[in-house]
Order: C-alpha cells, then sequence, then structure tokens
C-alpha cells in the first residue's frame, strides 16, 4: 500500500449533480479495490492554461487515496474508458497525509516538518553559553544567553549584506 | 572579449563582487515538496514565454530544480500551466 493523488480534470458542460456524480465514481472504485480515501479536494471551474478537448474551462478534483498497483490500472483503464474525463494525473503523493493542504497552497504545509526556524537560533546558544560561564556572577545563565544568541543569529548576516547592497 | 569592458583586473573583479548572491529560494523557505498545483510559486520561475527558467538565473539548486521542473510539467498536463504563452502561438 502506498499514498497516491489524483487528480482530474471534469468536462465543464455538466450541472453539480453530475460532477458530483462523476466524483463519486471515482472514490467508489477507489474503495471497491481495497483503497482508501483520505482527502478529497475539489477546486471547482477553473480556466484551463490551454483549451483540452475544445474546452476552456474544466472541473478539477484532486484525491490523496492509499491504494495497491491493482486499482492504479482500475483507476486508469476507468479514466480512459470514461468521457467526462478529460485529463487525469495520478502520481505518489508526498507530503504527510495527515497534514492540512489544500486551504493555502503557500502555507507551511510544504514545508518539512522538522524545519523549524527556532531550530537554526539553538545552534549558537551552546557557544555562548561557554563564554558567558566566565564570569563569576551568573545569576540568570539561560534567560542572559537566550537573547544575544538570537540577536547574533539575525543581526550577523544583516552586517555583511549592508556593504553590499549600498555598493548596487 | 567580454574582459575589455573593464579597464583594470580590480575593476572586473568589483563587478562581480558587487552582483548579488544568488540563493536557493527553496532553500530559504525550507520547502520540501512543491506542489504542481501551486501555480503562484510556478509561474515565478517560468519566463513570458512558459518556458522554465535556467537555475543560472534562477539560483535555484540543483535539488529544488529537478524538483521544480517536474512540478511545472506536471502543471502543464493539468493546464495549469501553459506549455507556452498564448502571446505566442
Ligand atoms: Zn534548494
Amino acid at each position: 500500500m502506498r499514498t497516491y493523488e489524483s487528480t482530474f480534470i471534469l468536462s465543464p458542460q455538466a450541472d453539480d449533480a453530475a460532477f458530483d456524480q462523476q466524483i463519486k465514481a471515482i472514490t467508489d472504485l477507489i474503495g471497491n479495490n481495497d483503497g482508501k480515501i483520505i482527502k478529497e479536494d475539489r477546486w471547482g471551474i477553473r480556466r484551463m492554461a490551454y483549451p483540452i478537448k475544445k474546452f476552456t474551462q474544466g472541473f478539477y478534483t484532486r484525491l490523496v487515496f492509499e491504494g495497491n498497483s491493482k486499482l492504479l490500472t482500475e483507476l486508469e483503464r476507468f479514466y480512459k474508458l470514461e468521457d467526462p474525463y478529460i485529463r487525469y494525473l495520478t502520481i505518489i503523493f508526498e507530503g504527510d497525509p495527515h497534514e492540512k493542504i489544500f486551504d493555502d497552497a503557500d502555507s507551511d504545509s510544504n514545508r518539512a516538518p522538522h524545519a523549524k526556524p527556532t531550530e537554526d537560533r539553538e545552534r549558537p546558544a551552546p557557544a555562548r553559553a561557554t563564554t558567558e560561564s566566565r564570569k563569576p556572577d551568573n545569576i540568570a545563565p539561560v534567560a542572559i544567553v537566550e537573547k544575544p544568541s538570537t540577536e547574533t543569529a539575525v543581526s550577523e548576516p544583516d552586517g555583511k549584506d549592508e556593504p553590499e547592497k549600498t555598493e548596487e | 572579449m567580454f574582459k575589455k569592458r573593464f579597464k583594470t583586473p580590480g575593476e572586473f573583479k568589483a563587478a562581480f563582487k558587487t552582483r548579488r548572491r544568488k540563493v536557493c529560494r527553496f532553500c530559504e523557505e525550507k520547502v520540501r515538496v512543491i506542489g504542481f498545483y501551486n501555480d503562484r510559486v510556478l509561474r515565478r520561475f517560468v519566463n513570458e514565454r512558459g518556458k522554465i527558467v535556467a537555475r543560472r538565473v534562477s539560483g535555484n539548486c540543483a535539488f529544488h530544480q529537478r524538483r521544480l521542473t517536474t512540478a511545472i510539467k506536471r502543471a502543464r498536463h493539468l493546464a495549469i500551466m501553459p506549455f507556452t504563452s498564448e502571446y505566442y502561438r
């Protein structure tokens, strides 16, 4: 079992009930072939970048699902046979299926879950701690150390960039 | 040939030094997956003709350029991105 995503474009010459039925046909096919739908996202009618089968618009739907290779061949066969599916693409899903991904394409959904900005700033902290600990009166080491470390992490690259910018 | 534009080697060097260092925008943002559906991002990396911009121009790293190319090609297949601009057809 792998996680896949399948996006298809429906012919715009249909009403909402027909779209529902055509999308349901795909989700049913996935369900009937030991697959499991994880996410269904309807983009609705969108203008296409170039005409497909003389249509300038199409109804886009993207499905994320788990399935086996048999399901994929069935799905492919179905798309080819049925007319309303004017274009389709099935690929291996790369993101985290439990992540929220469809609401805003620009959001942190596309980012690695471990990539937090705080991680980078934590690294210079231990180096600072050693220099700081030389002082005999170290009252609150954590509070003192944390602040300058973030400041240096931010200000250092800025200082290097500044002369370059003025030259430009 | 190009060096003739600069009178001294220092001038030549300076011209390159002042040029902005290019960094991969995807590395900067720590992007892992470049989605084909994200056409707002993809459109920034094609020219007016719809051609994918070279790595040396955009400053992308090899890893992300490869991912970006795949994403743009997938987007073209689904008519999210154009193969070529309407204007030039
Ligand atoms: Zn990169």
